[in-house]
């Protein structure tokens, strides 16, 4: 059984996921066969321009998690997304856990607010 | 020159005594130079491996920038260590530097006695299960 969500949050300006959040879900549903996914645009939470795709949340639910540690549980899933984050991602929450975790806790933390530090990086690019 | 690294300590704010903030290194303040990048990250494999705590954050924890920074360095306070705190806004190739050291994409970064120990997620993790105060703990100032 596989369950895939894709959403933004009902902040968003966008109604649909965009091209990063869709590559995103497709190359973590490729890598670990999810019984639950979720990836989730945050970027409206910091100072970058409307619909970036700049911060993302991942929640990914796989028994390929099965006696691994948490540090490379989050190390497979950013191998999985080098390319992501090479090129414009630089935020990754993680959530990495087997479905017997998930089926205890599936509860997600909500992430920090932003303290401005994207707004460095805009200038940075200016 | 302003380079970004900042001692901090966990019970401290920023106008403490013994709190320096983007201080030159002595070695580089009397040759007057700018360190070039392979000094640059020699010089940050050499904290990192030489003090027991080491953060990695945008801004400094009186001051931080971002909101998952400012977690890592509101976690560590009540442990009340000493650590190093590099401001990775500071300098470009300190934030090149570090995730080049730990192989990691992402801004915080936690090193414990010369390893990466996580970003903000694992680090919020160790903490909720006790296992931060197994690495930091010894490291405790007396009060």
């Amino acid at each position: 059984f596989r369950l895939l969500t894709r959403r933004m949050s009902s902040k968003s300006a966008s109604s649909s996921a965009g091209p990063v959040a869709a590559a995103i879900a497709k190359k973590l549903s490729d890598a670990f066969a999810p019984v639950f996914l979720d990836v989730i645009n945050e970027s409206h939470m910091h100072s970058v321009p409307k619909n970036s795709e700049t911060h993302f949340k991942v929640v990914v639910v796989s028994d390929k998690f099965d006696g691994v540690g948490a540090l490379q549980r989050h190390r497979m899933v950013n191998t999985t997304l080098k390319d992501e984050l090479e090129s414009g991602v630089h935020a990754l929450s993680i959530r990495a856990k087997t479905p017997a975790q998930w089926s205890k806790n599936s509860t997600v933390p909500q992430s920090p607010a932003c303290l401005g530090g994207s707004k460095h990086d805009q200038k940075q690019k200016q | 020159m302003i380079r970004g690294l900042v001692r901090a300590c966990g019970t401290r704010g920023v106008n403490r005594p013994g709190l320096v903030r983007f201080c030159s290194h002595p070695d580089f303040a009397e040759k007057s130079k700018v360190p070039n990048d392979e000094e640059m990250l020699a010089e940050m494999k050499e904290d990192i491996k030489s003090n027991p705590v080491v953060l990695f954050m945008k801004g400094d924890p009186g001051q931080p920038r971002c909101g998952f920074s400012a977690k890592v360095a509101s976690i560590l306070q009540p442990y009340n260590v000493k650590y190093i705190c590099y401001d990775v806004l500071a300098d470009q190739r300190i934030r090149d530097g570090v995730k080049r050291i730990s192989n990691w994409p992402t801004i915080p970064q936690l090193f414990v006695d010369g390893e990466f120990v996580g970003g903000c997620d694992i680090v919020t993790e160790l903490h909720r299960t006790g296992e931060l105060k197994e690495l930091i703990g010894k490291y405790a100032k007396d009060k």
